[in-house]
């Protein structure tokens, strides 16, 4: 397989205004998140500057614009999930891992709260590196996340 | 009139990724009524008949919006919202994963009907698998000649692209969403310019939800008048209902407009689950009217006049055992993290909300923060940029004015 | 076509806003984000009543007929809570703020009475760098940038109000993040690096963009008598510093005031010596005339120019910008009146 670079990704896509959101996409999705050098080299592709980019970029959910730890949990804690009682499965998280929701102290893991997913009937929701998981109970999160230690 | 379905009709039992099943039961031929039998002005004329109004919340009626669109000339575009990130609300992500070349027969109507050049689909950026469902029907459909250059032999061209969203609550806001795909911050624009007159990169555009266009293929077919007699008299049709949270049997269904919540709540999702006792019910996502048990007879529509705005049309139930701490943080949290950040009431109010909530919780909560609540909830009705803000506060409100929540 | 303002009638012309038209009858609305040349409408301070409705005035066009109240009590109200949401959400360091007293911010909490307020502050005192760190962590990011030449940025005290954004001819500053993440800044918070043209600086409502100098230096070279003070006066100066410096000192023969300040001789450039090459001579030509020693000549350039600070011409010890002379001149009214100890 070619080696993805910066470059070869956003040569796939024409510049034009309507690019720069789905360009962006894949930078973060091919690299985990879009560092200052893709921010100058899009800026320069699409003609905008680079204040621009980043606004955009720094604006959305699944644009990151900083390294990510290397596990990601997002829980859902919108109103469905919380009366599916994501909230214990939040805390069993943060005192299982010894973090705090929101926190990025340690290198290893972050856990983040997150919006509505759509999948309400299935709650509560959590996400651990893009991959979704449902229904998720106090004893099945140890499951999933025994996975990934 | 109770078991017509117009969006459902067809749900599991055809496979949503045959375009011949769908033909076989009917489908695209709305679409070629509309190319040899009509026009694109008498088409909006029955879509304005049928009096069917926007399903995305706002409720705004859908034959007006084409029909100012369609009087614009030059490049003018359509846009499918399915953005879809209204909490609660999977409506649309479930009309693709059942039909979805209904969804995309409205498309092709609707964008026909204005005269658009081309149509985009702004999806949620995740449902991925509904992305590559699209992808599958859209390039069927242009085998099949329903859209691209001379549909189905005549003088009507399309182009159709899918738009993948981000993860931003407010790109379901139409002007958001455009600011979305123009490249810049989801954030809402001033208004007017409307969206029908100066809209995306500048041209007419109409936006509207996908559940809405996928009404369209059985107006054209059947004929507005008819559609205008199911329901509620002020916003006619059938409305997908998301019933979740202690109910016997949570999950999506279709019910003429006009129905109360009761009704749904008993009839349609099987009452309350076994063990649990109501308390109340949230209406139309995260920005919805809390109601109470004796408020339930209230009927789900659209309007100005409405008992209930029924929003998006999802309804939670919340049974006593819910600790009501959590779900204060749960609204004011999505908002706080939701919000644009442009204007001030909803950047800071909702922020100040969320930490109230917070002390709240903790019983740290203070006389200063009790008067707080009553500004901030007043500034985000009466001053915020957007709809977004001016509702941000409903379900607190609701929950304090209601007596839910005592402090 | 005519509209009502205040029960009143004026003129107004289609497609103008209520701001613009109430401004030109000198009709006060207040606000914090809009310029003549950009409306946001994001501060939501101007609001003003139509019909009962609270409608931003800066971008609402006016339309004939139309009935405009600015002062109600229900103005007044959103006006009060949205700037206490601000004002909390602002460090509130005002006794040692660079912009005390020339700040849109809390001239308009002091107008509006914003004292006791219901949020706790969101941007607490920052001290050391450990500090900052730490609260960059948090929630409410928090950037002080002092590494470019020209322009001190510190986001604690920024509203948000987009004026930077929107003034910049570089483009250099963007809305960044999301909600209450929203920080207004470069990307990756980097060092600014433009022409330093100072549009941003005069732009910034509240001292989140200010001056870069060596205040206290300034103020000892000024206040030191071997040392032989020299201002520059660049061409059009003296109307701006007298704006700049608004209510703050009653004084208004500007050679009186930087008398006041320190200087020992001001220089006006004209149109004739326009040439900075004029200032490059004025430390040859005071030594040679005054007897007095080369390194004991202290040239301010007083100009708006404050790109001028990133050449480091050796020949002009400072460049004052006209906000920084105003800075001079309260801290000197403070001594006067006694209200603060003076600066060391």
């Amino acid at each position: 397989m070619i080696k993805k670079t910066i470059q070869n990704i956003i040569l796939e896509f024409e510049p034009e205004a309507k690019n720069i959101l789905p360009a962006l996409k894949k930078i973060s999705a091919v690299f985990g998140y879009v560092s200052e050098e893709d921010v100058k080299i899009m800026a320069e592709y699409f003609g905008v500057s680079e204040s621009k980019i980043f606004e955009t970029a720094s604006f959305y959910d699944e644009i990151k614009t900083e390294k990510q730890p290397e596990i990601l949990i997002q829980i859902c804690n919108s109103a469905n999930c919380t009366v599916n009682n994501s909230f214990s499965i939040i805390s069993e998280v943060e005192n299982f891992l010894k973090i705090k929701a929101g926190s990025s102290a340690s290198s290893k893991f972050k856990l983040e709260e997150i919006s509505c997913l759509g999948r309400c009937a299935d709650g509560p929701v959590m996400v651990v590196n893009g991959k979704i998981f449902e229904r998720v109970t106090k004893s099945s999160l140890h499951g999933i996340l025994g996975e990934y230690l | 009139m109770k078991d017509i379905k117009i969006i459902t009709e067809y749900w599991g039992k055809i496979n949503p990724l045959k375009i011949e099943d769908y033909i076989n039961v009917g489908g695209y031929t709305a679409l070629e009524k509309f190319v040899s039998k009509m026009n694109p002005e008498k088409a909006i004329e029955e879509i304005q008949k049928s009096g069917l109004c926007g399903r995305g919340g706002a409720g705004f009626p859908m034959g007006d919006k084409l029909g100012m669109v369609a009087k614009q000339t030059g490049e003018k575009y359509f846009i499918c919202n399915l953005e879809e990130s209204e909490p609660g609300t999977y409506k649309d992500r479930l009309v693709v994963d059942n039909n979805p070349h209904l969804l995309l027969e409205g498309i092709i109507i609707s964008a026909l009907s204005i005269g658009a050049q081309k149509a985009y689909i702004y999806i949620n950026g995740n449902y991925e698998k509904q992305k590559e469902i699209l992808e599958i029907v859209i390039l069927q459909a242009k085998e099949k000649k329903y859209w691209g250059e001379n549909i189905l032999g005549s003088k009507f061209s399309l182009e159709i692209e899918i738009f993948s969203g981000a993860g931003a609550y407010i790109c379901g806001e139409e002007t958001a969403l455009i600011n979305s795909i123009e490249g810049n911050r989801g954030e809402p624009k001033i208004r007017p310019p409307f969206p029908t007159s100066a809209g995306l990169f500048g041209c007419p555009t109409a936006v509207s939800n996908a559940e809405t266009i996928s009404n369209i293929p059985w107006i054209i077919s059947n004929g507005g008048k008819k559609y205008s007699i199911i329901g509620s008299k002020n916003s006619p049709g059938t409305k997908l209902f998301l019933l979740n949270g202690a109910v016997a049997k949570p999950g999506c269904y279709e019910a003429p407009t006009g129905i109360t919540v009761k009704k749904l709540i008993d009839d349609y999702a099987g009452g309350i689950k076994r063990g649990k006792e109501f308390w109340f019910a949230q209406i139309g996502g995260a920005c919805g009217k809390l109601l109470l048990e004796k408020e339930l007879k209230a009927k789900m529509e659209f309007g100005k006049e409405c008992e209930c705005s029924l929003g998006s049309g999802s309804i939670l139930v919340v049974d006593k055992s819910v600790n009501i701490h959590d779900l204060l943080i749960s609204w004011t949290d999505f908002f706080r993290r939701e919000s644009c950040g442009k204007c001030v009431p909803c950047r800071e109010g909702t922020f100040r909300l969320w930490e109230i909530a917070k002390r709240f919780r903790d019983g740290e909560i203070s006389d200063r923060d009790k008067e707080a609540i009553q500004d901030i909830l007043w500034t985000l009705d009466n001053t915020t940029f957007c709809p977004l803000g001016k509702f941000a506060g409903t379900a607190f409100r609701d929950a304090v004015g209601k007596g839910i929540v005592k402090f | 076509m005519n509209i009502k303002i205040n029960g009143k009638i004026y003129e107004a012309k289609a497609g103008e806003a209520i701001f613009a038209v109430c401004k030109k009858n000198g009709i006060k609305v207040p606000t914090l984000c809009s310029t003549k040349k950009f409306q946001e409408g994001v501060c939501r301070i101007c609001v003003v009543e139509i019909g009962g409705r609270l409608v931003t005035s800066c971008n609402t066009k006016v339309c004939e007929g139309m009935e405009i109240v600015t002062e109600s009590e229900k103005i007044e109200k959103a006006r009060r809570i949205n700037l206490e949401l601000l004002w909390a959400d602002h460090a509130g360091k005002c006794a040692t703020c660079k912009k005390n007293q020339m700040c849109e911010l809390q001239n308009l909490a002091l107008e509006y009475k914003i004292e006791n307020f219901h949020f706790i502050p969101r941007k607490g005192e920052i001290t050391g760098a450990e500090e900052l760190d730490l609260i960059k962590d948090n929630w409410s990011r928090v950037v002080v940038e002092n590494e470019n030449p020209c322009i001190s940025r510190n986001s604690e005290l920024c509203i948000e109000c987009r004026r930077c954004i929107n003034i910049c001819p570089e483009k250099k500053f963007g809305f960044n993040y999301r909600g209450n993440s929203v920080v207004v800044g470069t990307p990756y918070e980097k060092v600014l690096d433009c022409s330093f043209c100072g549009k941003c600086v005069e732009a910034c409502p509240t001292g989140a963009l200010t001056d870069q100098n060596n205040y206290l230096k300034i103020v000892e070279d000024l206040d030191n008598l071997e040392k032989f003070s020299v201002a520059v006066l660049d061409l059009g100066i003296e109307e701006k510093i007298l704006k700049a410096m608004g209510k703050i000192s009653p004084e208004k023969d500007l050679n009186k005031l930087l008398i006041n300040l320190g200087f020992e001789k001001i220089v006006k450039l004209g149109k004739e010596n326009l040439k900075i090459e004029f200032v490059k001579n004025i430390k040859d030509e005071y030594s040679r005339t005054k007897k007095i020693n080369q390194q004991d000549i202290v040239v301010f350039f007083i100009s708006s120019r404050i790109y001028e600070k990133a050449k480091r011409d050796k020949n002009l010890d400072y460049i004052l910008s006209e906000r920084e002379v105003a800075r001079l001149v309260r801290d000197k009214e403070k001594i006067k009146i006694g209200k603060i100890h003076p600066i060391k």
